[in-house]
């Protein structure tokens, strides 16, 4: 109390020096805000005098203070994360101060929690009948969070944040409620304050993986908050490109005090879980046994299986290491908040020499520049004024400037570990201790070093302004500039052992790639309150966005020698560039009615235009209504039944994707020949072209029972896209390859959005609640217009996705054994099982495992063996499960599970390779082992065809069985975040002169727990790419030789002065 | 949070103003200018800017890069069929080829080349369409263009018969039904018609020599395809006199016995994937030289063949070995197997001995002439596509076929329509 008396004191004085104020008419409210049960204060609850842009927050006593007060009587609101919010009547007299306090009351669900929908407006929660998620960071504290997708990663149901391989820098792609285009992007549009960013992804150039994503360049330490919208029903304020889903970051804007710094260290281990499977073979001859006896340094005989690590020999322990300073307070009129970051990340790839040693030469040979690397520092700032009362200007931007680097990767021929895998010991030599048939040698792959250096800054501009009391006027203006450059490079004669044949006097490859989106975004808000208990809430607005990228790119290869490595030194150069720019307006207007505090209905609609548009398209109109009924606010019946809070919603709303800039021309692209420069055939163009419609409906509730300390929240989502843009391919004796945009498909999907929360115990020494979700999605194409089906990857036969009538989009197809046979196996090609004695007859000689075929099912006997159903790449179900402990007063332990499950199935490539090619595979144990059986004279006839069997059954993969034995089922439960943290005791912290201190130690992806057999369920052959297309939307779930997700452990340290 | 100061007076109706301002003037911008949604697109060009008669050159040579790639495609499957070529990579559906299951509608190489030929075949086509136009309204700056783009016109079509059992002529989103198996000599006969044009309207001689070549190739392989269709069996004999005319008048043009009609690639100027697939990713290996029997040792000819196809240090790169279409030797073969097929094995035998002597290679002397010429056009003709339809001709068989494969049990069969055409194009019977 003494403090607080200190404190108004000190304000009374600024007060007293400041001239032109009317002192005698203004007092001030004070007090303090605890919870109501046990008593604990609460820092960092927002108290508010309603009508008046006054307010304050409460310090780490809980207490706060709110000077300049005019007399008469006012509502005061105290709000607080995880609290039900209160609202207290108090009378204010000149020159004095009262004191009013609060206790609030936990409550799991969030419904009074202020939210910026898709209207701009500031709404409860409680107001809105569609779904609006939040994350709030400082719940996040924390957690083993370095990026923005780790922080949406395992929190949201209906929010997939899917890694796609373990590189370091590697970002992941986002897909919230499936797929919502069959052609376009399916990524959700990120704003940033009201400006919207550049969320795409970095160049692919070495390989498919390792790929960086944009959104990781936002600085985590300055976001306060995360909003999403998952679908058209409350997407349709955003227009066109919606209907995969909007996030909205909030960042932190300071707060009135004197400045507060906090600074963050951070030290984090990473490693690769032994995932991948050992090399083994074995030699056929005393010649090849001899030679591998050289190389290993011990006694190596014909026939016998010999075991080597090549993979796991290349990984050692990575460390990355993060500094994050930040400073944030305000005074009369203004808060900031600034922040600095700094990371450095060495990743766990780490080629030596002596991962390359001989028994003759122990100390190896020495290894390339290829390296996993992340270097990223990053700035933001964010100031608030509010000169007057009716006026409050935002400046708020960020900087980062990355670096990144990493190893040739994926399903790549020259990837580092993919050739590692690919290992035979039966092939080693001297120069070829890792045993490559082809390509080239492990060693030779680590000199190809990739390299990525990206500026990305955006500056938003917000102002907002109170005409009278009920008409409100924002504006929003902003910019995003992104400026990426790539860089792949293989040095001259990389061809050390003598093995590649690429490119092998070096080449070089340079990619620049900027982007420039503008936002304008103006609104106009109009509340009223009639009929006294109705209230309106009218908002009209205008947007308007373009967006510009220039690219350029360099290719050369021939250097004249060793050392050179500019582009121009080489003897050969090719050279392209490109430029787009797309523009997109869009008006709207929305008008939402309560009927006191628990009735509300929504109704809006918005007008899109864009630049995208066929020319016979002018506007497309997206509507939405929503209404939200919260009858335990009408009435206490439900209370005394036990249901403390009940809130019923349904919405629903259009919102849609438009076309590629210019998908709807015919175009002619300028190719070069032999007898100068000359037109080819482009894009086969479509002017009817317009945008799909994604409607949705959903209906849920929430329901909060003990007093709101168990919550749950549930929707049902229905969702239809119709006039789907589909490529489709005409026919290729047209003479244009390129597949068209044409709005003949549909796409129906449905789920459910499930969340529990339960407070179970809040007592002083020990606090404990728990939660899950699962979402469930379901999703098929019911209509192609009539286009043939569409393959992820073309004609290359191993990627088994389909964009086919009647199934998931990206649904593996391809073959399957027929299972209920004895001996599955045909000898002459017909597809029918030969009789045990004519196989006994057959084996009794050593075969080769291509001297046999299986037999193949063709479930919808249409003469096609490739396209029986083998699972999707999405799961029925997936969510999260956790908990959050607080004991000992000061320590907090939360962890977070997430899983996957339903109808879930990866292809398996990488261990389809390596049990099958006969060339670069049957390097697994059990392959070996058959293989061994079947091509050993001493084997019998018994032996060899029991071994035949266990061949088709699991082993036999690959070209032209694609699909059998590959597609695998990958149910997982993956035990995703852990951390442990202690809170120094204040008086300690204060002899150093510091506010707070804590320590924490946190792991992430600790263990996994599936059946999966392959490297990682998550894995996937392309991580994050910008833009729509088959490959980029449907090319998922496929493991193929890429880097297992790693093991991170990190300690912490963040202090406060 | 916030204080209230009234210490910038009425700045807040100003700024009101300053935002309502804004919003107006962008609104009242955008209804000002003509259409705001309006973008510049200085990528490619649009359909009617190709109606310029200044982009005339252009246009033939976009035919040119097309066609080129999409016989360097298509190269690849067909010669791995043969005994040319054998497969050493990863990628299991050369090996099928490599069986002689060439048949197979769903092999992805197969199916991913004919694509490219396809669009060397439209592109070729359009080229002499808006040419003639240009040439009938006197806007054609040089006949010489149009006169390629009829040669490349009639050369996509050579090879397209060579090496398909069947064919479509679409145009754009229009679909067209497949020739049928027994139609395709059409297609030679359509790509003789060409060629006539080109050569009637060429004015430069090397231009003429390459046409004229190519037609006597044309005529030539019309005729070997009459032994071969319906295939099925090995023709009893092999040898046809066909094209020996054009041969003659071709070799007067050339001047001279190292003349060659290429296809040729370079930097960004298009890539030969058969040159890739051999060369740079090293899945396909190129077979043993022949050996010639009379002089036991490797024949030079077939060497040097090979030695260009391999060369890449002055070029710089594994994807960029020329296509030999037609040559001076061809003509010579040409003339010679037409010789021994009217009879006149004498005659046969010197014009080959001319060659052989040019060649440094010891004179044949034996009665074994008709042997000599499938030797000599596999010697010459090594790695140039010509193979397979030598093979099946004269019952030549690869070792690594399978003795259930489609070249083992259907001579003459060629590389199908494959899924890509078949699904994305509704006309198509396959049992045409």
């Amino acid at each position: 109390m003494l403090r607080s008396i200190r404190i108004l004191l000190s304000y009374g004085a600024l007060v007293l020096i400041l001239p032109g104020l009317a002192l005698a008419q203004k007092g001030t409210i004070a007090g303090k805000v605890i919870d109501e049960i046990s008593g604990e204060a609460l820092p960092g609850a927002s108290v508010l005098v309603q009508g008046l842009d006054l307010g304050s927050a409460t310090n780490a006593d809980g207490e706060y203070t709110i000077p300049n007060v005019p007399a008469g009587e006012h509502t005061v609101v105290a709000r607080f994360i995880g609290y039900k919010t209160k609202s207290q009547k108090v009378s204010v007299s000149g020159g004095a101060i009262v004191e009013l306090n609060f206790q609030l009351g936990e409550t799991v669900l969030q419904l009074d929690e202020i939210v910026v929908t898709g209207a701009g407006v500031a709404s409860a929660k409680r107001k809105l009948g569609n779904t609006v998620s939040t994350i709030n960071t400082d719940k996040l504290a924390d957690a083993p969070i370095t990026t923005v997708s780790e922080m949406l990663s395992a929190r949201e149901p209906g929010v997939n944040i899917l890694p796609s391989g373990g590189l370091t820098g590697e970002g992941a792609r986002i897909r919230i409620r499936g797929s919502a285009s069959l052609s376009q992007t399916n990524e959700p549009v990120v704003y940033v304050d009201g400006v919207r960013v550049n969320a795409g992804a970095g160049f692919s150039i070495a390989g498919g993986g390792g790929v960086a994503s944009r959104l990781d360049d936002i600085n985590p330490a300055s976001i306060e908050r995360i909003e999403i919208l998952k679908g058209a029903a409350a997407a349709t304020l955003y227009g066109t490109q919606a209907s995969n889903g909007i996030i909205q970051i909030f960042t932190k804007k300071g707060q009135f005090s004197k400045p507060r710094f906090t600074l963050e260290i951070e030290q984090n281990m990473i490693s690769y879980p032994s995932r991948i499977k050992p090399n083994v073979g074995f030699a056929r001859s005393q010649e090849q046994a001899d030679r591998m006896s050289s190389v290993f340094g011990f006694t190596v005989r014909p026939w016998e299986l010999v075991t080597r690590d090549f993979a796991n020999s290349l990984f050692s322990t990575g460390l990355g290491q993060t500094y994050s300073l930040s400073v944030s307070g305000g005074g009369t009129g203004v808060t900031y908040f600034v922040s600095g970051r700094f990371n450095l990340t060495d990743g766990p790839f780490n080629p030596e020499p002596a991962d390359f040693a001989t028994a003759s030469n122990p100390a190896g040979l020495p290894v390339g520049g290829a390296n996993d690397l992340n270097r990223r520092g990053q700035f933001s700032a964010n100031v608030n004024v509010t000169p007057t009362d009716k006026l409050n200007f935002r400046i708020s931007t960020g900087y980062t400037n990355t670096r990144q680097e990493t190893p040739d990767n994926n399903n790549n021929i020259y990837g580092v570990l993919s050739l590692a895998q690919f290992g035979k010991p039966e092939w080693v030599s001297e120069n070829n201790p890792m045993g490559q048939v082809a390509f080239a040698t492990v060693r030779e792959t680590t000199y190809q070093e990739n390299s990525e250096d990206t500026e990305h800054i955006y500056v938003s501009l917000a102002s907002n302004y109170k005409l009278t009391k009920e008409l409100t006027l924002d504006a929003t203006a902003g910019l995003d500039y992104t400026r990426q450059r790539a860089v792949s490079y293989r040095p001259f004669r990389w061809n050390v052992d003598g093995k590649t044949g690429a490119q092998t006097e070096g080449s070089i490859n340079i990619l620049n790639f900027d982007q420039k989106e503008w936002t304008l975004d103006v609104k106009a808000n109009w509340n009223k309150q009639f009929m006294k208990d109705f209230n309106s809430s009218f908002v009209a607005g205008f947007q308007g966005f373009i967006t510009q990228t220039n690219s350029s790119a360099g290719f050369g290869q021939v250097f004249p020698g060793p050392g050179i490595e500019t582009l121009s030194g080489t003897d050969n150069q090719t050279a392209t560039s490109g430029f787009l720019e797309i523009i997109n307006a869009g008006w709207f207007f929305q008008e939402q009615v309560g009927f006191k505090d628990y009735l509300y209905l929504t109704a809006g609609i918005r007008y899109d235009a864009n630049s995208a548009f066929g020319s016979r398209f002018t506007t497309q109109a997206y509507p939405k209504v929503s209404i939200s009924f919260i009858p335990t606010a009408m009435s206490s019946r439900l209370n005394d039944m036990g249901i403390s809070t009940l809130r019923l919603r349904a919405a629903v709303g259009a919102s849609g994707q438009q076309p590629g800039a210019f998908d709807a021309l015919t175009t002619f692209v300028p190719e070069s020949s032999p007898a100068g420069p000359g037109l080819t055939p482009g894009n086969l163009g479509n002017p009817d072209l317009k945008p799909e419609v994604s409607t949705e409906y959903e209906v849920g509730f929430e329901a909060g029972i003990l007093n709101d300390k168990l919550g749950f929240e549930f929707t049902y989502w229905d969702r239809t896209v119709s006039d789907a843009l589909v490529l489709r391919q005409f026919p290729i004796s047209g003479g244009f390859l390129r597949q068209q945009l044409d709005n003949i498909g549909e796409l129906v999907a449905n789920g459910m959005d499930i969340s529990v929360r339960f407070a179970a115990m809040k007592k002083e020494n020990l606090s404990v609640d728990v939660f899950a979700t699962a979402a469930y999605l379901q999703e098929k194409i019911t209509d192609l217009g009539g286009a043939p089906p569409l393959k992820a990857g073309g004609s290359y036969p191993r990627y088994r996705n389909w964009v086919a009538e009647g199934y998931a989009p990206g649904a593996h197809l391809g073959a399957k054994l027929d299972r209920s046979l004895e001996y599955p196996i045909d000898l002459n090609g017909d597809n029918v099982p030969e009789s045990r004695e004519e196989l006994l007859a057959f084996f009794s000689d050593p075969r080769s495992t291509t001297s046999f075929r299986p037999v193949l099912l063709d479930e919808d006997g249409d003469g096609d063996f490739l396209d029986n159903y083998l699972g999707k790449p999405t799961p029925d179900w997936s969510g999260n499960f956790g908990l959050n402990v607080g004991f000992l007063k000061r320590f907090r332990l939360a962890a977070v599970f997430e899983y996957k499950a339903g109808d879930f199935y990866v292809n398996n490539l990488t261990d389809a390779f390596r049990k099958s090619h006969g060339l670069i595979g049957r390097n697994t144990p059990d392959a070996a082992a058959r293989e061994l059986v079947l091509l050993n004279p001493e084997s019998s006839a018994e032996d060899r065809l029991n071994a035949a069997n266990e061949w088709v059954r699991e082993y036999l993969a690959l070209s032209p069985y694609s699909g059998l034995n590959t597609i695998e089922k990958a149910d997982f439960v993956r035990w995703r975040e852990l951390s442990i943290a202690y809170d120094v005791p204040r008086n300690l912290a204060a002899r150093f002169g510091l506010r707070n201190a804590t320590l924490s130690f946190a792991g992430r992806n600790i263990a996994l727990f599936t059946s999966y057999s392959g490297t990682d369920p998550e894995n996937n052959a392309i991580s994050r790419r910008s833009g729509g297309g088959t490959n980029n939307n449907f090319l998922t779930g496929v493991d193929a030789f890429g880097f297992p997700i790693p093991r991170q452990f990190v300690f912490s340290l963040k202090v406060g002065f | 949070m916030k204080n209230r100061k009234k210490l910038y007076g009425n700045s807040g109706a100003l700024s009101s103003l300053l935002v309502v301002g804004i919003a107006a003037l962008f609104a009242l911008g955008s209804m000002g200018c003509e259409d705001p949604l309006d973008v510049e697109n200085p990528n490619d060009l649009l359909e009617q800017d190709l109606q310029n008669p200044t982009a005339a050159a252009a246009i033939a040579s976009g035919a040119l890069r097309t066609t080129s790639v999409g016989v360097g495609y298509c190269l690849a499957p067909l010669i791995t069929a043969t005994d040319e070529v054998t497969w050493i990579g990863s990628r299991d559906a050369w090996r099928e080829l490599d069986f002689g299951n060439v048949a197979f509608a769903g092999n992805e190489f197969t199916d991913n080349a004919m694509k490219f030929l396809h669009e060397g075949r439209w592109t070729s086509d359009n080229a002499v369409t808006i040419l003639s136009g240009f040439k009938e309204k006197g806007e054609l700056e040089d006949d010489n263009i149009l006169a390629r783009a009829h040669l490349l016109a009639g050369l996509t079509r050579v090879y397209i018969a060579d090496w398909f059992d069947d064919w479509t002529f679409s145009d754009k989103t229009e679909p067209a039904p497949n020739l049928g198996k027994a139609n395709m000599r059409q297609v030679y006969e359509d790509a003789i018609a060409h060629l006539t044009a080109a050569f009637n309207t060429a004015t430069d001689d090397g231009l003429k020599a390459d046409i004229i070549s190519l037609r006597a190739r044309a005529k030539h392989a019309m005729a070997i395809w009459d032994l071969l269709n319906p295939a099925g069996s090995t023709p009893a004999n092999g040898f046809v006199d066909a094209g020996a005319d054009d041969a003659q008048q071709a070799l007067a043009l050339m001047g001279s016995n190292d003349y060659r009609f290429q296809l040729t690639f370079g930097s960004g100027q298009g890539d030969n994937d058969f040159s890739w697939q051999v060369n740079g990713r090293r899945e396909l290996t190129i077979g043993a030289i022949p050996v010639d029997p009379i002089s036991g040792s490797e024949d030079p000819r077939a060497a040097a063949a090979v030695a260009e196809f391999k060369d890449s240090g002055s070029r710089g790169s594994t994807d960029w070995a020329p296509i030999t279409v037609t040559s001076a030797a061809e003509m010579h073969l040409i003339i010679a197997e037409s010789l021994y097929a009217q009879g006149d094995t004498d005659a046969a035998r010197n014009h080959l001995n001319v060659m052989r002597t040019a060649a440094g290679l010891p004179e044949i002397t034996t009665e074994d002439v008709g042997d000599m010429i499938v030797y000599e056009r596999h010697a010459n003709l090594f790695i140039q596509g010509r193979r397979l339809n030598d093979m099946y001709r004269f019952g030549i068989q690869d070792p690594m076929w399978q003795t259930t494969s489609d070249a083992y049990t259907q001579p003459g069969v060629l590389l199908p329509i494959t899924d890509a055409e078949l699904q994305s194009n509704p006309l198509i019977d396959p049992n045409r």
